[in-house]
């Protein structure tokens, strides 16, 4: 940092800005953090929900569009989209963990920093003839996954960052203490590719996701153009382009004054990279409206410079025919996304022991989105995401290993899977109710049966008295079975000698 | 035989010689107490105590009758203890060990000079250690005592908390993980629960050498023989074996459970006050003490014990170690252990009180006596609960409301053992965990105020600019 910087407040900005998006990545972390203590420990530690997904508007759309209303209880994503009104798309530049994970990505990017590469880049902005060349592929993503939810909730999980978010952090830790199965079949059965194509594209160009592809990032600017919060440049503006060249989100376009507010994030880098010290942030009623007409009033210039412009919705650019062919890209979009869902059920599901009180298979394959929360909190770790047993619409669904560990829904465990789930795809279930398979005894492999040992560990490990001892073997009462897999996490035969299958 | 004056002299010198030398006995002991501890000293003290007595009074009987703790606990050793904590069940169940006994025997190995006091074991998988420590009181109690503790979680625990090693006698194993830190440490005391079994019918010293196993489970492939290999010298042979039979879960009628939330006030038919701690070198003949004596069952009918006892690793043969002074029968307050196999009353009141034949009597006696510790009218009626009515014959047993003995336990801990809790709010419970939140949150405040400091800082300054232009 040089003298200059100091001087007008680029250090002040930039590590306070900073320390917000470290409080909030942290304060979503938290849940996570829980979890690490626990294992680490071994203290009881409680099991918190999930302090993201609740401010998720998209979801809660999707949500709104499934018939689900529990977002109406919430009102925490409204708040968050009248709070956008004010202050623009701050959620992507202050507070949402994702935007934080990929600006440490972009520290990375070493080579951006180099001379010769900002050089370049400026070489380029300069050549480029779009005024902006931030894509329209994101309202596309939108329109695509919110029709699409109409069917199916799954291409909104995929999609939205906060649930990508949420799902890469929880199968981490949760594999990084059970190492059961690969970390590799983990992470491709929980479809982090998009994760992995977020993070590549971060290091070839700043926030390349949120600019062009976030389907979060494209609600909340819905909203967010009309902000209060705004950008002044004063007459002091030289037009060097400065402030183009630092901006992650491309918000500036060739006209230096303008500003596009459905993608300033106000992170502030413009105003402390300013070499003039000509730009300032400050509210207005509807800023285009007030500015346009301060200016044709004759306010002073030092204060109000030139007015500010949305370049998109500027009428001059905008003819019926860019309307019209928007209109047509987006609502293609949206049948795509109806289109591509029966796609996926090509293949008929395969029954497999889903967490209790799951909807019906179908049901619960078109709900889930895959957020892996139920994964996380699960006491007895053993809900894992299913990598291809129940066909290609099950990759990254949640399913009971027995092996790992039971269902503890009866004695320890307050259906926390139910509490958890955001979209209501496990609906909670009493003690009473559960069912979820049956355990089968191999008697080929069984010590009692096969050696005549006296083994019965799974008699000790049933708390319904489903596996009753019978001479000396074991057999199990089917109407007392729950499937809750305690036998089979305990048998001692390599692979378990009982074990539980779905029902049907 | 003639008393020659010379005679007269010798032997008075002498005797007065021995007198001064009894002075300075005490001088002598170390080597007299070794060699009684190699020879004399008893395999297996039985301490019988009442209801007002303490667990620590009773453990003190029993240990000072094989020689106190010294003679297994040297000063600057280390000392690895097993208590079980197992099951998620509140104390006085006669489910998981006492914490109060873990508390008596960590203080007793403290004050032998013990230089690290480790307490191990694996807890049951479904609730998972935490939450069966918490459950149980032993979290807590340990560290309250601020020992050392592993309690790994079964499958999921690191490697590293395990090793294997060798059993050169071992009949089905010869090979097996154990607990690390056992290995490591110079004195391991296992401290053992009295209960029923699904499996081996009952379970006291001998099976609770389990718990040091890295998968408990895979001993199931060859129980009979396998318990036994686990009390052949070894690098995790225990030194002393203490059976904790205060509060003793009974057989009832063919059910035979290892844990449950009854409690010796609620179902005195399941649970029965015994007041009993066995402790001793001889893992079989405290076993089989164990099963005359508290269970009424001949030691022979006990698979394991048999096999143990065959195979040469102990005695079965409680009569012969009572008649030749290796098993001693000590009451808590009288320092004189009883001589003679003298048929106390006490078997035969067990016998008479067997389930199913006196359900109803039993329940008055234990609600007058059994309640030392309970302070007063203000705890009363705190914790009434009726326990859900597990067993055969549900409408014997009364439900009885129980007023807290313990009150550390939370409601919430005796909650999840009663019923399931439901969908109570669970999921959002803050506690004390919350208030680590509040740093990412200080980091926000702080962080926006920085920057908001500033653009206020930047307005006035350019108010002043546009007032000095106008």
């Amino acid at each position: 940092m040089t003298n200059k910087s100091i001087i007008n407040g680029a250090v002040v900005d930039r590590v306070g800005r900073r320390v917000v998006q470290i409080g909030f990545l942290l304060l979503f972390l938290y849940p996570f953090l829980l979890l690490i203590y626990q294992q680490v420990t071994y203290q009881s530690t409680p099991a918190f929900t999930s302090w993201l997904l609740p401010w998720d508007p998209l979801l809660h759309l999707g949500n709104f569009l499934q018939g689900n209303m529990n977002f109406l209880v919430i009102g925490a994503p409204l708040l968050l989209l009248v709070m956008s009104l004010v202050l623009g798309r701050f959620f992507c530049g202050w507070v949402c963990p994702m935007g934080t994970l990929l600006d440490g990505v972009s520290w990375l990017a070493f080579w951006r920093r180099s001379r010769d590469y900002i050089r370049r880049e400026r070489l380029r902005q300069a050549q480029s003839k779009s005024s902006s060349r931030n894509s329209w592929l994101r309202y596309g993503i939108l329109a695509a996954v919110t029709v699409g939810g109409i069917l199916s909730l799954r291409w909104l999980g995929l999609f939205d960052p906060l649930v990508i978010f949420n799902r890469v952090i929880a199968s981490l830790l949760a594999n990084l203490f059970s190492l059961q199965q690969s970390p590799y079949r983990i992470f491709i059965s929980i479809v982090s590719l998009v994760f992995l194509f977020m993070v590549v594209m971060e290091l070839w160009r700043p926030r390349f996701w949120c600019r062009n592809l976030c389907p979060l990032g494209a609600l909340i600017s819905l909203v967010s153009r009309f902000s209060l919060l705004n950008r002044r440049v004063s007459i002091a503006c030289t037009g060097c382009g400065e402030c183009r060249q630092v901006c992650p989100m491309n918000a500036i376009p060739r006209e230096a004054h303008d500003t596009d507010y459905s993608d300033c994030v106000f992170c502030l880098e413009c105003q402390a990279d300013c070499p003039k010290g000509g730009i300032t942030f400050g509210f207005g009623l509807l800023a285009q409206r007030k500015w346009k007409s301060a200016a044709q009033e004759g306010m002073p210039r030092t204060r109000a410079g030139k007015y500010v412009e949305p370049a998109r919705l500027s009428q001059a650019e905008l003819t019926r025919r860019d309307v019209l062919q928007r209109a047509v890209k987006v609502g293609s979009a949206g049948v795509l996304g109806l289109a591509v869902t029966p796609l996926t059920s090509i293949e008929a599901p395969r029954p497999i022991l889903r967490p209790p009180g799951a909807l019906p298979e179908d049901e619960f394959l078109r709900t889930c989105i895959l957020c892996q929360e139920c994964v996380r909190v699960c006491p007895t770790g053993g809900l894992r995401p299913t990598f291809l047993q129940s066909g290609i619409a099950g990759i990254g669904t949640p399913h009971l290993i027995p092996r790992q560990g039971g269902c503890a829904l009866t004695p320890s465990c307050p259906n926390l899977c139910a509490q958890v789930c955001p979209v209501g795809a496990l609906q909670p279930t009493r003690p009473e109710e559960l069912k979820i398979g049956l355990a089968h005894v191999h008697r080929d492999l069984c010590i009692a049966w096969d050696q005549g040992g006296k083994c019965l560990v799974c008699v000790e490990a049933c708390l319904n008295h489903a596996a009753i001892p019978y001479h000396g073997r074991v057999t199990v009462d089917a109407q007392k079975c729950t499937g809750c897999g305690r036998c089979e996490s305990g048998c001692p035969v390599p692979g378990s000698a009982i074990r539980v299958y779905p029902l049907g | 035989m003639q008393q020659s004056r010379r005679n007269f002299l010798i032997q008075s010198a002498g005797f007065a010689a021995a007198l001064e030398v009894n002075q300075f006995s005490h001088l002598l002991e170390p080597v007299t107490a070794y060699r009684a501890a190699r020879q004399q000293l008893p395999a297996v003290c039985a301490a019988q105590g009442t209801n007002a007595d303490s667990m620590a009074s009773i453990l003190k009987t029993s240990l000072d009758g094989l020689g106190g703790i010294e003679r297994f606990v040297k000063a600057g050793q280390v000392v690895a203890i097993k208590p079980n904590a197992t099951w998620a069940y509140p104390p006085h169940t006669a489910s998981s060990s006492d914490p109060e006994l873990i508390e008596a025997i960590v203080t007793l190995v403290r004050e032998a000079g013990a230089k690290r006091i480790i307490v191990m074991d694996h807890c049951s998988i479904d609730p998972g250690a935490a939450e069966s420590l918490r459950v149980s009181g032993i979290g807590k109690m340990v560290d309250k005592l601020g020992v050392e503790k592993i309690f790994p979680d079964r499958f999921n625990a690191p490697k590293s908390v395990y090793t294997t090693i060798d059993f050169p006698s071992g009949k089905i194993f010869k090979k097996m993980g154990v607990i690390k830190a056992a290995v490591e440490a110079d004195v391991r005391i296992n401290l053992a629960v009295a209960k029923t079994h699904n499996v081996t019918k009952f379970t006291m010293a001998l099976k609770h050498m389990m718990g040091f196993l890295e998968l408990p489970g895979l001993l199931h492939t060859g129980l009979e023989q396998g318990i036994g290999d686990l009390s052949t010298p070894s690098a995790v042979q225990a030194q002393l074996h203490i059976l904790e039979a205060v509060r003793v879960r009974l057989p009832s009628g063919p059910e035979r459970v290892c844990a449950g939330p009854e409690t010796d006030l609620t179902h005195p038919d399941r649970v029965k006050r015994m007041n009993q701690i066995i402790s001793g070198v001889d893992p079989v003949l405290i076993d089989a003490y164990g099963c005359e004596r508290l269970f009424n069952a001949r030691p022979q009918e006990l698979s394991y014990v048999l096999r143990a006892a065959e195979r040469g690793i102990g005695s079965l043969d409680v009569k012969k170690a009572i008649a030749d002074g290796s098993l001693l029968e000590w009451v808590v307050g009288k320092t004189q252990p009883r001589p003679t196999v003298t048929p106390t009353p006490r078997p035969v009141e067990i016998t008479s009180t067997l389930p199913a034949t006196k359900p109803v009597d039993s329940v008055k006696k234990p609600t007058l006596t059994a309640l030392p510790t309970a302070t007063g009218a203000a705890n009363e009626g705190r914790l009434n609960f009726s326990p859900p009515q597990i067993g055969v014959n549900p409408g014997a047993a009364p439900s009885v409301s129980l007023p807290s003995s313990q009150p550390e336990i939370c409601p919430a801990a005796l909650s999840t053992t009663t019923q399931a809790a439901g969908n109570c709010a669970g999921a959002i419970n803050p506690n004390s965990f919350l208030s680590v939140a509040l740093l990412p949150v200080a980091a926000v405040v702080l962080g926006a105020g920085l920057v908001v400091m500033r653009r206020l800082r930047n307005g006035a300054k350019e108010q002043g600019e546009v007032k000095d232009d106008q």
